[in-house]
C-alpha cells in the first residue's frame, strides 16, 4: 500500500468514526435520570392526560406549554423493567409528534392496560420532570372512519361547506362532497347550498343517505342522495310543496328510513353569549320506503297538535324513538321568544316491520321529569344505552351552552315492553303511555363540560361515542371521542387527534354531524355530483298512510 | 434594460482595419435601436415614471385593502397551493400582495413586474429574430400597468405571463441546440407541463410563443411541428380538468372569462400580446433577414433622430397609458380611497375627501361613512347637514356586499355597543370572503368585547401568521397572556359597558335584518339604558329621527342629552351646549307642537332667528324652486333638509 493510499484509508476511517460519533451524540436519549421533580402535571394541549383511547387510534400528538430550551417525552409501559416499545422524543420545539408506527405497536401491546407518559423539560443544564400521566388503552377498537362536515361558524350563508371522511387510524382526511368545488360538467356548483345529513346503515357505507340543498342561485335541485351498492342515485322525499326529509334514521333492515320534516327558522339574539337561535315551527315524522320510493306516514307520528322530530330506530327495529312536544306556534307567527318554554319529551312507538304497523306509543323520558328539553336520541348498536341531549328549551342543542349528554339504560326499560300488548290500529287521539323509569332514570354523563355538548354517534361495537363539544371556546365545535364501558361508565374523552398538535388553536372551521363507520365511502365526489343532477330514479312519494302499504 | 447592444463580439479597430471590404459587410452591425446611453436613460425614465404612477396614481395600499384572498404563514397554507395547477403562482401572488400594504414597496413591486415583463420580452425577441428590436419590451409593461390600474387581482396574471415568457425564452434557447424534432417535442411537453403546473394560464403565453417559430421553421410539416404543439397545449388543461382536477375552482373557464368583464379585455391584451408579437417578429425577420446592408454611421441625422423620437414616443405612450388608466379607474379608486380612510379610521381625511366627490359619484355608502366620521370626531350634531344625506343614518339593503363595507358595518355595530350584530356581520364576511384579515381582526375584537377570550384567541392565533396583521395580533395575544379579562384595556371595557342589555331576538332571514337598526327607537333606548353615556347611540338615534323627519320621537330621546359629554356638548370654558342641528330640530318641533322644556337642551337665540328668517321666506314664496334658491344660504341647516331633503345641497 502506497503512502498516499494509507493516508486516504486513515482519513476515511477517521471521517467514518467522526460521523458515527456525531450521529450517536445526536440520536442518543438525554440523560434525565437526575431530573428534579416539579410535582405537577405539565401543561399540555390538547389535554390527553388520563384519557381512554382505542388501540387503533392515531397518535395523540400534543404541545407542551411550558417554557424550556429542550423537551424530552418518554412514552412507555410505565415499568422500568419493560423498555420494549418505549417511545422517546427529543426536541427543541414544543410540538410533540409521536411516530405512528411505534405508537400503534405500543398501543397494541398494552391493549386493555395503560401507558405512561413522562414529560421532561430543560432550561440551561438542569432537567425537570413533570408528574407522569397515563393514557388508558381500551381493549375495544373504534370504527376506523369518522365522517363529518366542516363549516365556518354559520350565521346565514352556507359557503365553504364540505363533508369529509377521516381515517381515525392516521391523519388522512378526504373530501366527500364540497359545496364550492363540486362542479358538474357545466362548471356549476351548489353555490352556497347546504350539504349535510349523512346517514349510514349499520355503520357501513354501502348503504347511506346524503342531503344536498342548493341555494337559490344554483342551477342544482335539492336532492336526497341514496347510495346503494356503491352507486349514488337521487331520490325524492318532497311531496308537493312540503319540505323534504331532514333528520333521518335507517331502519336496521335497510328497507325503510324514518325521517322528520321540519320547518326551521333562524333567529339572532341581540344580546346573549350565543348569537344564533333556531326554532322549529312545525315538524312531523314520515317513512321512506327504499324499494318503492314511497313516502308514508302515520297519524301517530305526525299529529297536528304535536311536533315530532329526531327519529332513531332501536337496533332490533321494533321501536322508533323520537322527540315530541306540543304544537306551540299553530299560527306560525308567534314571537320566537315564545319558544323559550318549549321542551321536547323522548317518546317511542312500537313498529312491526312485517305489517308496517305502528303500535303502542310511550313516553320514555318526559321533559317535565328532566326539567329540560330532550333532543337527538341515539341508541347504542347493542341496544343497551340511549344517549341524548338535554338542554333548557327547544330543539337545537348546538346553540345552547347548557346542553349536556345524558344516557338511559334501556335494559332497565325492557320489562316495561311486556306490560301492554301492541295495538295494531292507528289511534291518533290516544295519549302516550308514560313508562316507569325510576330504575332507568337518565344519567348526566361525566364527559360533559360547562359548554354545549351535542351531536353524537356510537361506534358499531357500542363502546365508543364521538360527540360534538364547544368546550374550548363556546364557538367552534370540536369532536371528542369517549369510551363507554359495559356498565355505561365514561372514560375521559379526548379530542380528535391531529398531526399538528397546535391545529385546533388556530383552526377557524367548526365540526358538525360526526358519524362513525367501519369502512370508507367508495362513491366519488364526481359520482355524487352526477347523481345530484340526474333525474330522480324513484317514483315520487304519495304520502300514503303506512297501513296502506 | 433594452439597450442597443448586439450579440456580436466586440472587435477592436485594429482587427477591423485588417478586414477586406467583403468581410466588413459581414460584421455584426448595430441594430435599429437607440444609442446605448439613450436607451438606458429612456429605460430609467420609463420605469421611474411607472414607479411614480404606481406610487401616486395607483396607490398599492388601496389594492391591498381590496384583496380578499389573504396570505398566511400557517403550516399547511403553502401545501394547499401545491396541489393544483396554477397554485404556486397564486401563492407567490398572494405573498407579493402583502407588500402592497406599504405604498413605496407596492410601487416598487409594480415597477419590478413591469420591468420583468419588458426584459423578458426583449430577450425573447432577441432570441427569435437574432437581434434586438428597440421599444418592443415596453409594450407589455404598458399593458400591465393598465391592468394594474384596475385594482383587480392582477398579480397572478402578470406573474403567469412572466413564467410563460421565461419558458418561451428557454425553449428558443433549446431550439438552437436541439435539432431532433422528437426531442424538441419532448422538451416542449416538459416545459408545457411545468408551465401549466406553476402558473396554469402561462401556457397561453408559452405555447404560441414556442409553437410559432417551429411552425415557421417547418412550414411543410405544420401538423407535426407547430400545430401539434398548439394542439397539445390546448389538450393539456382540458384533460387535466376533466380527469385530474374535476373540482378545480380556478380552471380554464376562469382564464378565458375572468371577472369583471373590463378586466377580461385587459387580461387578454396582455396574454395575447406575445403570440401576436412573435408572429410579427417572424414576418419581420422573413422580410429583412440581413440588416448588414445598412451600415451604421452613414446616416448621422437619422441615427440620432430615430432613437430620440423613439424615446419621446415611448414616454408619451407611458403618459397616455397612465392618464387613460387613471381616468378609466377614477371611480374605483375613489371608492377604494373612501374605504381606506374609513377602515383605517382616518376620519378627518375621509371628511375632506368627501368634499372632493362630485354629486353624481356621491354614493349612499359615502353618506354613511361621512356620518360615521362626523360622529367619531364629535361633529355630527353640528355639521351633518353640510354634507349630502340619505333617509337613514345606517346602511340598508342597497349596501354593496364588499369586504370593506362589511368590515365598516361590523365596526360601527361594535362601536355602538351591538356586539352580536357585529359578530353576525363579521362572521358572514369571513364565510363569504374566506380568510379576509380585517374581518378576522374584527372578529377577534368582537369576541374580546363579548368576554370570550378563547374564541378571540383562535382568530388572533390565525392572524398572527399574517404578514401585515401579525404584529397587531401578537400584541393582543400578549395582552391576553397578561390578563385574560383585559381589565386594564379602557376601550374593551367601554365597549363591554355599552353592550345591549335586553335579550332581544330578530329574524335571520334577509340581509338587511342583521344591520344595526337605529330606526327603532327602542333599540337606541336599550343601548342608552345600558350605558347612558353611549354618545354614538344617542347621536345616531337623533340623526335617524332628523333624517326620517319624525320629530315626535325627538322628545323621547332628547332628554338623554344631559348624559353626553365631550366638546360637542361642553364648551372649553365648561358651559354645556347643544349641537346646532339638534337645536334646529327641536325648534321646528316646538314651532309646530308648542314650547317644550328639556333639561340640558338649549335652543340659542341665533337658531330661533335663523328659523324665523327661513320661515318667512318659505311662507312668502310658495314656489318650491324659488324658495329653495332664496333659502340657499340655509342649505347647511336642518331647516333646509326638513323642507327639501334628502339630497346633495353643497
Amino acid at each position: 500500500m502506497t503512502r498516499r493510499r494509507k493516508l486516504v484509508a486513515v482519513a476515511a476511517i477517521g471521517l467514518t468514526l467522526a460521523a458515527a460519533i456525531a450521529a450517536w451524540a445526536i440520536c442518543r436519549a438525554p440523560d434525565v435520570s437526575g431530573a428534579c421533580d416539579v410535582g405537577r402535571l405539565a401543561k399540555i394541549y390538547p389535554d390527553c392526560a388520563d384519557v381512554t383511547v382505542p388501540p387503533n387510534i392515531a397518535p395523540l400528538n400534543f404541545q407542551i406549554q411550558e417554557p424550556a430550551d429542550k423537551y424530552h417525552v418518554a412514552i412507555s409501559s410505565g415499568l422500568d423493567s419493560d423498555s420494549a416499545g418505549r417511545i422517546q422524543i427529543d426536541c427543541r420545539d414544543v410540538d410533540i409528534r409521536i411516530p405512528a408506527k411505534a405508537w400503534h405497536e405500543l398501543l397494541g401491546k398494552h391493549q386493555g392496560n395503560s401507558i405512561a407518559v413522562d414529560v421532561y423539560t430543560r432550561i440551561g443544564q438542569g432537567w425537570k420532570r413533570f408528574t407522569r400521566f397515563q393514557i388508558h388503552v381500551a381493549p375495544e377498537p373504534i370504527d376506523s372512519y369518522a365522517f363529518y362536515r366542516l363549516i365556518p361558524p354559520l350565521f346565514k350563508s352556507h359557503r365553504q361547506m364540505a363533508l369529509y371522511q377521516r381515517d381515525l387510524r392516521d391523519f388522512d382526511e378526504r373530501v366527500m362532497l364540497d359545496n364550492e368545488t363540486s362542479l358538474d360538467s357545466s362548471g356549476n356548483s351548489p353555490a352556497e347550498g347546504c350539504v349535510n345529513c349523512h346517514t349510514f346503515l349499520n355503520h357501513r357505507t354501502d348503504k347511506m343517505l346524503l342531503h344536498v340543498r342548493p341555494s337559490a342561485m344554483s342551477s342544482w335541485q335539492p336532492a336526497m342522495l341514496l347510495v346503494q351498492d356503491g352507486k349514488a342515485k337521487r331520490v325524492e322525499t318532497r311531496i308537493g310543496k312540503q319540505r323534504g326529509a331532514g333528520y333521518t334514521s335507517w331502519h336496521p333492515s335497510g328497507e325503510l328510513l324514518a325521517f322528520s320534516r321540519n320547518i326551521l327558522r333562524q333567529y339572532f339574539h341581540a344580546d346573549s353569549p350565543e348569537t344564533r337561535e333556531v326554532v322549529d315551527d312545525d315538524s312531523d315524522l314520515g317513512l321512506y320506503v327504499v324499494a318503492t320510493g314511497q313516502v308514508v306516514t302515520d297519524p301517530k307520528i305526525s299529529r297536528p297538535d304535536r311536533l315530532e322530530t329526531f327519529p332513531t330506530w332501536s337496533p332490533d327495529g321494533k321501536w322508533l324513538y323520537f322527540c315530541s312536544t306540543a304544537m306551540w306556534n299553530p299560527s306560525k307567527e308567534a314571537r320566537p321568544d315564545k319558544s323559550f318554554h318549549v321542551r321536547y319529551d323522548l317518546m317511542r312507538i312500537e313498529f312491526d316491520l312485517a305489517s308496517r304497523h305502528f303500535g303502542r306509543l310511550e313516553t320514555v323520558v318526559s321533559s317535565d321529569q328532566m326539567g329540560k328539553s330532550i333532543t337527538e336520541p341515539r341508541i347504542s348498536p347493542d341496544g343497551r344505552f340511549l344517549m341524548f341531549c338535554a338542554h333548557e328549551y327547544g330543539s337545537f342543542p348546538l346553540y345552547q351552552n347548557d346542553s349536556d349528554l345524558y344516557m338511559v339504560d334501556l335494559s332497565k326499560l325492557a320489562g316495561q315492553q311486556a306490560a301492554s300488548a301492541p295495538t295494531t290500529g292507528p289511534a291518533p287521539d290516544s295519549s302516550p303511555t308514560p313508562l316507569a323509569v325510576a330504575d332507568a332514570a337518565p344519567v348526566r354523563l361525566s364527559l360533559n363540560s360547562d359548554r354545549s355538548e351535542s351531536y353524537h354517534s356510537w361506534s358499531s361495537n357500542s363502546r365508543w361515542v364521538i360527540f360534538s363539544s364547544k368546550r374550548e371556546d363556546g364557538l367552534f365545535v370540536r369532536l371528542y371521542i369517549c369510551h363507554i364501558d359495559e356498565q355505561g361508565r365514561c372514560g375521559k374523552p379526548f379530542i380528535l387527534p391531529q398531526k399538528d398538535p397546535n391545529f385546533y388553536s388556530r383552526f377557524l372551521m367548526t365540526y358538525n354531524v360526526p358519524e362513525l363507520a367501519i369502512e370508507p365511502v367508495t362513491v366519488t365526489q364526481a359520482e355524487l355530483v352526477n347523481a345530484i343532477n340526474a333525474p330522480s330514479t324513484m317514483p315520487a312519494g304519495n304520502y300514503a298512510p303506512a297501513s296502506k302499504l | 434594460m433594452i439597450t442597443c447592444r448586439d450579440c456580436g463580439p466586440a472587435l477592436t479597430k485594429k482587427v477591423i482595419s485588417r478586414l477586406t471590404p467583403r468581410q466588413k459587410t459581414l460584421l455584426p452591425v448595430k441594430p435599429l435601436s437607440i444609442q446605448p446611453w439613450l436607451g438606458r436613460v429612456c429605460g430609467m425614465l420609463f420605469f421611474g415614471g411607472i414607479f411614480v404612477y404606481a406610487l401616486l396614481g395607483i396607490d398599492s395600499t388601496l389594492r391591498y385593502d381590496w384583496q380578499i384572498r389573504g396570505f398566511s404563514t400557517l403550516p399547511g397554507f403553502l401545501a394547499g397551493f401545491l396541489i393544483y395547477p396554477g397554485g404556486p403562482v397564486e401563492y407567490c401572488a398572494r405573498l407579493l400582495c402583502q407588500g402592497y400594504a406599504n405604498g413605496y414597496l407596492g410601487a416598487l413591486l409594480i415597477t419590478a413586474q413591469c420591468a420583468g415583463l419588458a426584459a423578458l420580452t426583449h430577450l425573447y425577441i432577441r432570441l427569435l429574430v437574432g437581434r434586438a428590436i428597440s421599444f418592443v419590451g415596453y409594450i407589455p409593461a404598458l399593458l400591465a400597468i393598465c391592468l394594474m390600474s384596475a385594482y383587480d387581482h392582477h398579480l397572478s396574471v402578470v406573474l403567469s405571463v412572466i413564467v410563460g415568457l421565461l419558458l418561451a425564452c428557454l425553449f428558443l434557447l433549446a431550439m438552437r441546440r436541439i435539432h431532433n424534432g422528437w426531442l424538441l417535442l419532448a422538451v416542449f411537453v416538459m416545459m408545457l407541463c411545468v408551465g401549466y403546473y406553476l402558473a396554469d394560464v402561462a401556457i397561453v403565453v408559452f405555447a404560441p410563443a414556442a409553437a410559432l417559430p417551429q411552425l415557421w421553421r417547418h412550414r411543410r410539416w405544420p401538423v407535426v411541428s407547430g400545430v401539434g404543439y398548439l394542439v397539445l397545449a390546448a389538450a393539456l388543461p382540458l384533460a387535466s380538468q376533466l380527469w385530474l382536477f374535476p373540482s378545480l375552482e380556478f380552471g380554464c373557464k376562469s382564464w378565458f372569462l375572468p371577472e369583471p368583464p373590463e378586466v377580461r379585455v385587459m387580461t387578454w391584451r396582455l396574454l395575447g400580446f406575445l403570440p401576436v408579437l412573435s408572429l410579427a417578429a417572424l414576418i419581420y425577420r422573413q422580410l429583412r433577414p440581413d440588416k448588414s446592408a445598412t451600415q451604421p454611421g452613414r446616416h448621422l441625422i437619422l441615427n440620432n433622430f430615430i432613437p430620440i423620437t423613439g424615446a419621446i414616443v415611448v414616454m408619451s405612450c407611458l403618459g397616455v397609458a397612465c392618464y387613460l388608466s387613471h381616468m378609466d379607474n377614477a371611480g374605483a379608486k375613489r371608492n377604494l380611497m373612501q374605504d381606506h380612510y374609513a377602515c383605517n379610521e382616518q376620519w378627518a381625511e375621509l371628511i375632506e375627501f368627501s368634499r372632493t366627490v362630485p354629486t353624481e359619484a356621491y354614493s349612499s355608502q359615502l353618506c354613511w361613512d361621512v356620518d360615521l366620521a362626523l360622529c367619531m370626531t364629535g361633529r355630527l350634531g353640528d355639521e351633518m347637514f353640510a354634507f349630502p344625506q340619505e333617509r337613514h343614518v345606517n346602511p340598508d339593503d342597497s349596501m354593496v356586499r364588499t369586504p370593506a363595507n362589511e368590515y365598516k358595518l361590523a365596526q360601527t355595530c361594535l362601536r355602538v355597543g351591538r356586539a352580536n350584530d357585529a359578530e353576525i356581520i363579521a362572521q358572514e364576511s369571513i364565510t363569504t370572503f374566506m380568510q379576509y384579515p380585517r374581518a378576522m381582526a374584527s372578529l377577534a375584537k368582537i369576541y374580546l368585547v363579548k368576554d370570550n377570550a378563547p374564541a378571540a384567541r383562535r382568530y388572533l392565533n390565525a392572524l398572527s401568521h399574517d404578514l401585515v396583521f401579525g404584529a397587531w395580533a401578537t400584541n393582543w395575544l400578549a395582552q391576553l397572556d397578561g390578563d385574560s379579562t383585559l381589565a386594564g384595556n379602557a376601550e374593551i371595557q367601554r365597549l363591554r359597558r355599552q353592550s345591549l342589555p335586553r335579550r332581544d331576538m330578530f329574524p335571520g332571514q334577509g340581509a338587511s335584518q342583521t344591520y344595526v337598526a337605529f330606526d327603532s327607537l327602542g333599540t337606541v333606548e336599550g343601548s342608552l339604558q345600558k350605558d347612558p353615556a353611549n354618545q354614538m347611540a344617542f347621536e345616531y338615534g337623533m340623526a335617524e329621527i332628523m333624517l326620517s323627519k319624525n320629530l315626535a320621537d325627538l322628545i323621547k330621546l332628547a332628554p338623554r342629552i344631559k348624559n353626553m359629554t365631550g366638546p360637542a356638548y361642553v364648551t372649553p370654558d365648561g358651559r354645556r351646549r347643544t349641537p346646532v342641528h339638534f337645536q334646529e330640530a327641536l325648534a321646528i318641533y316646538c314651532d309646530k307642537a308648542g314650547p317644550v322644556k328639556i333639561d340640558g337642551f338649549e335652543i340659542e337665540p341665533a337658531t330661533l332667528s335663523h328659523m324665523a328668517e327661513f320661515k318667512s321666506i318659505m311662507s312668502t314664496h310658495p314656489d318650491r324652486q324659488q324658495a329653495m334658491a332664496l333659502t340657499w344660504k340655509f342649505r347647511k341647516t336642518y331647516f333646509f333638509y326638513n323642507c327639501f331633503g334628502p339630497g346633495d345641497y353643497r
